[in-house]
């Protein structure tokens, strides 16, 4: 969505017009669902976080001012919302969840890739939940929402180059934790 | 199933290398997300490091692994119940999208920097939708006539624009009578739609013009920045005009630019290049020429009367460049030095003719040289690709 289209459906939005909302939804949504499940651990309260994220989104969305890009401004609301759950749950670290790897496995697969795969994402899954919370949220934000630095810097209100260095040092952290657990396999992945 | 390999520790990468400025940007440089130069400086280093090409391959496969995780979906309910359940949106007063404060993060001092940049680029991406206009000049090559300018430089120069703050000006002229309003703070809310409306058509074109941005247009563009920040205050308040120039050797173009200044008495200046970290491979040189009108129109003529080699220009558009920023406008058939910008009143002054201003002596009588009678000319080497 360039920025044009962000800036129409904003104003059509803030024009009261529901179908455009549910566009900005039909964008963001599946996004902003794996942004609460990373945060949250679970799906029962992953879809509570994200309903009151598009709750949030559609109240404040008077207030959107075109500083930013919509989706980053979008995902501060998020991570705003996420990091409330996060201090009322004092969730140092993130719960590994047997939903989110299960995702992961296509039946379809062979079973053995299909096996290796689960093992292996149960792995970087324990990695990534290892991680302190302000390395997971760069991790998250960066690796898993595919923001780019720039967008995770004005997400998370950090500069640029905290980003660089968290993510550097959050993969540090990670390979110590996985050594070679991450193979070359013909799994494509 | 997958078990652990022994090449990959962790203890290996601790000690297999000294550069450990340059393992830290591995992950960035994975992601090109790093400028340039440093992007080229980490390639070079892994093209020597096995243990730091190991090291980006266990990331590229971390990376790539990281994302299968992400495949979750939400329940189509969800959607529904989020729809059912809207709250009532805050009724907030719209403002134009490009007068709101900006947010805290945007205000930090390393970042306004950044934001000096993009006005500086806001002002070349100007150059080129005049370009697109067909307003713009051939580039040329100098000094193979006989006369004593420099040559081998490929110059295309920056085609004129108005400046947004005219544009502005007409915009209010339109949406308004010449009546007086009777509330001055009152906000019109015609001119306020026609504003939003003017900032989408800006913004749209701004993205076609950034798509349409040969690869070489963003070099001149970043070197054009320089002239902000490099020119000092009264640098900036001279007849200035800036070239960007696409040289095959950055060193012979300026062995020939340093015999040709001291032929023209001309003061000149090799400044590093502050944004060496936008480039690829060499970087380029900036030069600043401080002359007399009549040696600095003998130069822009130079550069004006090569279309000789209009055809190499025109048949690989990348192959010729012009900055122009900070105000400084210079007009193909008619070299000009628009000095704009916010900080003094726009004047518009002919190199190589007397400025029309009234001359004030200094205090101690003696009538220094003015600056319509020294130029400055900042020429940007651009080294080619």
């Amino acid at each position: 969505m360039t920025v044009c289209d962000e800036q129409t459906l904003v104003h059509r939005i803030q024009a009261g017009e529901r179908e455009a909302f549910e566009e900005l939804m039909d964008a963001y949504e599946t996004r902003v669902y794996r942004l609460a499940l990373r945060f949250t651990g679970n799906a029962a309260d992953a879809e509570d976080v994200t309903l009151e994220i598009f709750h949030g989104i559609y109240r404040s969305i008077g207030k959107f001012r075109g500083n930013s890009t919509l989706g980053t401004w979008i995902y501060r609301v998020a991570m705003n919302h996420c990091l409330e759950f996060r201090r009322k749950r004092r969730l140092e670290v993130v719960p590994y969840d047997e939903e989110l790897s299960l995702a992961t496995t296509n039946w379809r697969d062979d079973p053995v890739q299909s096996a290796n795969r689960q093992e292996l994402s149960e792995q970087v899954e324990a990695a990534i939940n290892s991680l302190s919370p302000l390395h997971r949220d760069v991790v998250v934000l960066h690796e898993l929402q595919g923001l780019t630095y720039q967008e995770v810097a004005a997400t998370l209100n950090v500069p640029v180059g905290t980003v660089k260095s968290r993510l550097s040092n959050a993969f540090r952290r990670m390979r110590e934790k996985l050594g070679g657990y991450v193979y070359e396999g013909s799994t494509g992945i | 199933m997958s078990s652990p390999r022994n090449n990959t520790t962790g203890d290996n990468r601790q000690s297999h290398c000294k550069g450990r400025f340059v393992r830290t940007d591995l992950k960035a440089f994975l992601d090109g997300e790093l400028p340039r130069l440093r992007h080229w400086m980490v390639s070079f280093h892994l093209s020597r490091c096995a243990n730091c090409r190991e090291e980006i391959t266990w990331l590229q496969r971390l990376g790539k692994n990281m994302r299968t995780l992400n495949e979750v979906h939400p329940r189509p309910e969800l959607r529904a119940r989020i729809l059912a359940t809207l709250p009532p949106m805050d009724s907030v007063p719209r403002r134009p999208a490009n007068t709101a404060t900006p947010v805290r993060a945007y205000r930090r001092p390393a970042l306004q920097f950044g934001l000096a940049g993009a006005f500086a680029l806001l002002l070349a991406i100007g150059g080129i939708e005049a370009l697109q206009r067909g307003q713009s000049q051939a580039g040329l090559v100098a000094g193979t006539d006989g006369s004593n300018t420099p040559a081998g430089i490929v110059v295309k120069v920056a085609p004129t624009r108005t400046k947004p703050v005219e544009q502005k000006a007409i915009a209010t002229n339109d949406s308004h009578s010449d009546a007086p309003p009777a509330d001055l703070t009152a906000e019109d809310p015609t001119s306020r739609e026609a504003n939003r409306l003017a900032a989408l058509q800006r913004e749209q074109q701004r993205q076609s013009d950034d798509r349409n941005l040969p690869g070489l247009w963003q070099k001149a563009i970043a070197a054009a920045q320089i002239g902000n920040s490099g020119a000092t205050a009264k640098q900036q308040k001279q007849q200035c005009v800036q070239v960007a120039v696409e040289v095959s050797s950055t060193e012979t173009a300026q062995t020939r630019l340093a015999a040709w200044a001291k032929q023209a008495q001309a003061e000149m200046v090799v400044v590093p290049n502050q944004h060496a970290s936008n480039w690829h491979g060499t970087p380029p040189v900036q030069i600043i020429l401080r002359i007399s009108p009549t040696a600095g129109n003998s130069l822009l003529a130079s550069l004006r009367a090569s279309g000789k080699v209009s055809d190499v220009s025109s048949s690989d558009p990348a192959t010729t460049v012009v900055g122009g920023a900070s105000g400084m406008q210079l007009n193909p058939s008619v070299p000009t030095y628009e000095a704009g910008g916010a900080s003094h009143k726009p004047a518009v002054t002919k190199l190589g003719q007397p400025d029309a201003r009234p001359v004030i002596p200094d205090k101690t009588g003696v009538s220094k040289p003015r600056s319509a009678e020294l130029v400055v000319i900042v020429v940007n080497l651009l080294p080619a690709a």
